[in-house]
């Protein structure tokens, strides 16, 4: 049950993109269609989960044991930059056309807030290592879910007519304050 | 209990011709005859300038099965084989040029006299096929391959077309009231194609004289069956759905849930064609509409031009778009100088105030339009994807199950003229996949 | 801080091996030159090009013959390079811009019915093949200018589209979308272009355009270099590889429907080179060039109009082109 709700605490309440305002970047770049945003969300995943695993191993028998904690930024950068490069050689392999959709972003996830703050986040609420696991994971299907949405409403926003003033990046962003606002609606769903 | 999705009620306007009796016209000095006047394989012009006709006598050779032969409207001369605009499709095409000789005589040995129930299927079938019948409701698909279905397609039902859903037409409505025994043996020429014993004759309830008549009239093996009014009745999955419930599936035809539907005008061509051997030259056509002075019903040659019709009819009195059908579905003329064809159900002049006449707005998804779909597609997003030119989309939109019937652009509060994006739609779709053809 | 040194080393160590391995276990097979090309790029992904970033638009050039260089940041020793090493001709890397041949908007080609419908010249098309009684021509509701992804078209007020060709890449969308095929992809460096595609009967041009090319053929008499072909019944066309610029069609056309851009470039003979062999003067379609047998020839910049033919047919290399 506890587990259950990390994972609803951390996809939903605390929504990373929506609630922590972290990740914006991929957010506004890769919400262009839902089948780049379910590509990045995938990718996300995947280095978030592996990530939080790693980082938090890492941590705990070889950062703590020397006492190294201070080390923590330049260490958990290190692996995580380590991860989306072995990332983006699979998606290279596995998926030519996701690769060059993604584009740039890919290696972008590297330099992603929400990356490198769940891997801090894991350390600071301290959990242990199923549970820095499962709020990573959970965290990064919330980034994945406010991804996939956002990038339908933009999909469909294509379709409208809007006024040049706000044609492209504002109106996203006025989208996305909106569906921000919505996911407020989770607030206190856990306590 | 609704008899089919969506649909709607545009003003009727049959009071300008609905009780007008059926007015021969008169024969002319020319006529022009486009070769192409069916869907499906062209025809090839078997005339050249100087040749002498005679009435009923062909003029083209079909190419192909689904294909069927232009007749000679009256006796004369060709003047020539030359490039006419085409109503259909306003670009230029052949047509024969005749001149008539004012004798009017029909071909050796026309009218026949012969007994269409003792022909078999076949016999019947090269009739209609040599008598050049097509689709009178203006489809102008040809009767002969629609009365042939395939191997493995079992027919269980008739449908006679008497609905005659759009506003302002009245040509079936005449037709039914005053020579009903053309439509009705036509319909039982067309049982004994099909190997039928009973058929369905429907009629919408706006023309309660025709309904009596026919209720008179018809056998017992012909069901006269009055329907509520809602456009597009008449539309053939349409009035499948209302008279059977049964739903063609998308993308297939009416003998895919075995039934066959006929318009009644092609019906009495069937009966002139099959106990007389008369191919299709002429046709009941109503001339309405509030931008003509004289609207009548008229029995008209297949040939005739434009401008002498509205002559006829009193000439134009603030006429603003003349339309070659009806309002919902007809296609609008640029010229004058165009000929009626077989498919010409109406010529419909409408003034200035009834075209409403206008720009559109964007879309402001109000959902009317989805409403009125009878197909049950979402008109106001094919209409934002054709603005964009996002053909692919569309496709998995079931582009290709719109019928164009008009009934969203006709609800459209912003006045979008979105059967036409459709159709820029299937446009872009059609020459992209032509070119993935050639492997471009 | 050894430790510390230490520590971070050994995991950037082990990263680096896996890197390594996964590196040859996820190889992606790829032309090297394209690689090359990639590399030779800008690099700024900023799509001006029409593809989806530099390794999409490098792609395009190694595997398609026929595509132009569409990158307009790129240098011209680079494009030299590119050529090179693709074993390509200058020609089919040429940066080409849009040309629209129409010069006839609704002053000039009268219509024959009121149009209502979508404002988009292909949806006109389906209507009767178009409002305008010329055929061939631009039905002005553009197109062209909704599909440029760089803002290089725009209706001019005598409602015909217009290029820039500081901001045209030669991407091609707008010939796709001209239902009439009125648009061509020419040379940037300067062209003369026939405004007309008709292949109408030059006797019915008075009342389909006043601007439409009549077939007279006086512009393929002119021209000093036979670009220009006048089939007949068609509309006269330029051949782009044979124009020169000299820009004397335009002078003699009756209905002024040939367009050009000159390029500010005009020749000068150079004194030393020289060997008075007086060629330049007999070729010269405007008597520009003057001089004496065996003494340095010169110049008049004012009527030289830069065509280049001198400097095509001196046998010293003595004759260079310069920007006036």
């Amino acid at each position: 049950m506890h587990y259950i709700l990390l994972i609803i605490s951390a996809a939903l309440v605390n929504n990373f993109v929506l609630s922590r305002f972290l990740g914006i970047c991929p957010f506004i770049g890769v919400s262009k269609s839902t089948d780049t945003a379910i590509g990045m969300s995938m990718a996300v995943v995947f280095v978030i989960a592996l990530a939080s695993l790693v980082t938090w191993l890492l941590n705990h028998y070889i950062l703590v044991a020397f006492g190294l904690e201070y080390l923590q930024t330049i260490v958990f950068i290190l692996v995580i930059a380590f991860l989306v490069q072995l990332v983006e050689m699979i998606i290279q392999k596995v998926s030519m056309p996701l690769y060059q959709a993604l584009g740039i972003y890919l290696p972008l996830i590297t330099t992603n807030c929400a990356v490198l703050g769940v891997a801090l986040l894991n350390i600071n609420l301290k959990y242990d290592l199923l549970e820095s696991v499962i709020f990573g994971t959970g965290s990064a299907v919330g980034f994945g879910l406010a991804l996939t949405i956002f990038a339908g409403m933009r999909e469909e926003l294509e379709l409208s007519s809007i006024p040049k003033v706000f044609q492209g990046t504002p109106i996203a962003l006025i989208t996305a304050g909106i569906l921000s606002l919505a996911f407020m609606g989770f607030s206190g769903l856990v306590k | 209990m609704s008899p089919f999705k969506g649909g709607v009620h545009p003003p009727e306007e049959k009071a300008l011709v609905r009780d007008r009796a059926i007015e021969d016209f008169p024969l002319g000095a020319r006529y022009s005859v486009p070769v192409q006047q069916h869907l499906g394989a062209p025809a090839r012009a078997i005339v050249k300038a100087g040749d002498a006709v005679r009435k009923g006598q062909a003029l083209s050779e079909p190419q192909g099965y689904v294909s069927v032969p232009v007749h000679a409207p009256t006796s004369g001369t060709v003047k020539g084989v030359a490039k006419v605009v085409h109503p259909v499709t306003g670009l230029l095409s052949p047509g024969v040029i005749i001149e008539a000789d004012g004798k009017d005589e029909w071909a050796e040995g026309l009218p026949l006299r012969r007994d269409p129930f003792a022909m078999d299927k076949g016999e019947l079938l090269e009739a209609i096929r040599g008598a050049g019948i097509v689709g009178m409701g203006g489809a102008t698909f040809p009767t002969h391959v629609k009365l042939n279905p395939p191997e493995g397609k079992t027919i269980g039902t008739l449908i006679i077309n008497g609905v005659e859903c759009e506003p302002y037409l009245s040509s079936d409505h005449r037709l039914m009231v005053e020579e009903p025994e053309r439509v009705l043996k036509g319909i039982q020429v067309a049982m004994r194609v099909l190997g039928l014993d009973r058929a369905v004759l429907a009629i919408e309830a706006n023309k309660p004289d025709a309904i009596r008549v026919m209720r008179e009239k018809a056998p017992g093996e012909i069901t006269v069956s009055p329907l509520s009014v809602k456009y597009p009745q008449g539309s053939e999955k349409q009035l499948i759905k209302a008279l059977t419930g049964r739903e063609v599936p998308s993308g297939g035809l009416p003998m895919d849930v075995g039934t066959v539907v006929q318009n009644c005008g092609t019906c009495a061509a069937i009966w002139d064609a099959c106990s007389a051997g008369v191919p299709l030259i002429e046709r009941i056509t109503s001339v309405t509409g509030r931008g003509v002075r004289n609207p009548k019903n008229i029995r008209v040659r297949v040939g005739t031009l434009l401008r002498d019709v509205i002559d006829f009819c009193g000439g134009l009195d603030g006429a603003a778009k003349i339309i070659f059908g009806g309002p919902m579905m007809g296609i609008a003329q640029f010229t004058q100088d165009i000929p009626v064809m077989k498919g010409t159900s109406g010529i419909l002049v409408l003034t200035e105030k009834d075209a409403d006449i206008g720009g559109y707005s964007p879309c402001i998804s109000c959902g009317r339009c989805v409403e009125a779909c009878p197909m049950g597609l979402i008109p106001s997003t094919l209409s934002r994807l054709g603005e964009r030119d996002l053909w692919q989309a569309a496709r998995k939109s079931g582009l290709t199950d719109c019928m164009e019937c008009g009934c969203c652009t006709y609800v459209c509060p912003a006045r979008r003229p979105i059967v036409h994006f459709i159709r820029h739609l299937k446009a872009l779709s059609r020459s992209a996949g032509s070119k993935q053809a050639k492997g471009a | 801080m050894l430790i510390a040194t230490l520590v971070v080393g050994a995991i950037g160590a082990v990263c680096a091996l896996i890197l390594g391995i996964s590196l040859v276990t996820f190889a992606v097979k790829m032309d090297a030159r394209e690689k090359e090309v990639v590399e030779m790029l800008p690099g700024a992904n900023c799509g001006a090009c029409g593809f989806a970033g530099c390794a999409a638009l490098a792609h395009e050039i190694t595997v398609n013959p026929e595509a132009p260089m569409a990158c307009p940041a790129v240098k011209e020793d680079t494009i030299k390079a590119i050529a090179a090493l693709l074993e390509r001709d200058m020609g089919s890397l040429e940066p080409a811009v849009a040309c629209v041949r129409c010069k006839g908007g609704p002053q000039e080609a009268p219509s024959r019915y009121e149009y209502v419908g979508p404002r988009d010249c292909r949806s006109a098309q389906l209507v009767a093949g178009g409002p305008k009684v010329c055929q061939y021509g631009c039905l002005g509701m553009g197109s062209c200018v909704t599909v440029c992804l760089f803002d290089a078209m725009a209706m001019g007020e005598d409602g015909l589209p217009h290029v820039n060709i500081d901001t045209c890449t030669g991407c091609g969308k707008c010939v796709e979308a001209c239902p009439r095929g009125i648009i061509a992809l020419v040379p940037k460096t300067g062209t003369y272009c026939v405004s007309c595609i008709s292949e109408d009967a030059p006797k019915d041009m008075k009342k389909i355009c006043s601007v439409g090319c009549i077939k007279c053929g006086i512009c393929a008499d002119v021209c000093p270099f036979e670009a220009i072909t006048a089939e007949k019944g068609k509309a006269a066309l330029i051949d782009q590889d044979r124009c020169r610029k000299c820009g004397l069609c335009t002078g003699v056309c009756p209905v002024s429907v040939i367009t050009g851009r000159t390029v500010p470039e005009k020749a000068r003979i150079i004194p030393g080179a020289c060997i008075g062999c007086g060629i330049c003067e007999q070729v010269c379609p405007t008597e520009a060039v003057s001089g004496r047998a065996k003494e340095p020839y010169s110049v008049d910049p004012g009527t030289c109009i830069g065509c280049g033919l001198c400097l095509a047919k001196c046998p010293a290399d003595a004759i260079e082109r310069y920007n006036a």
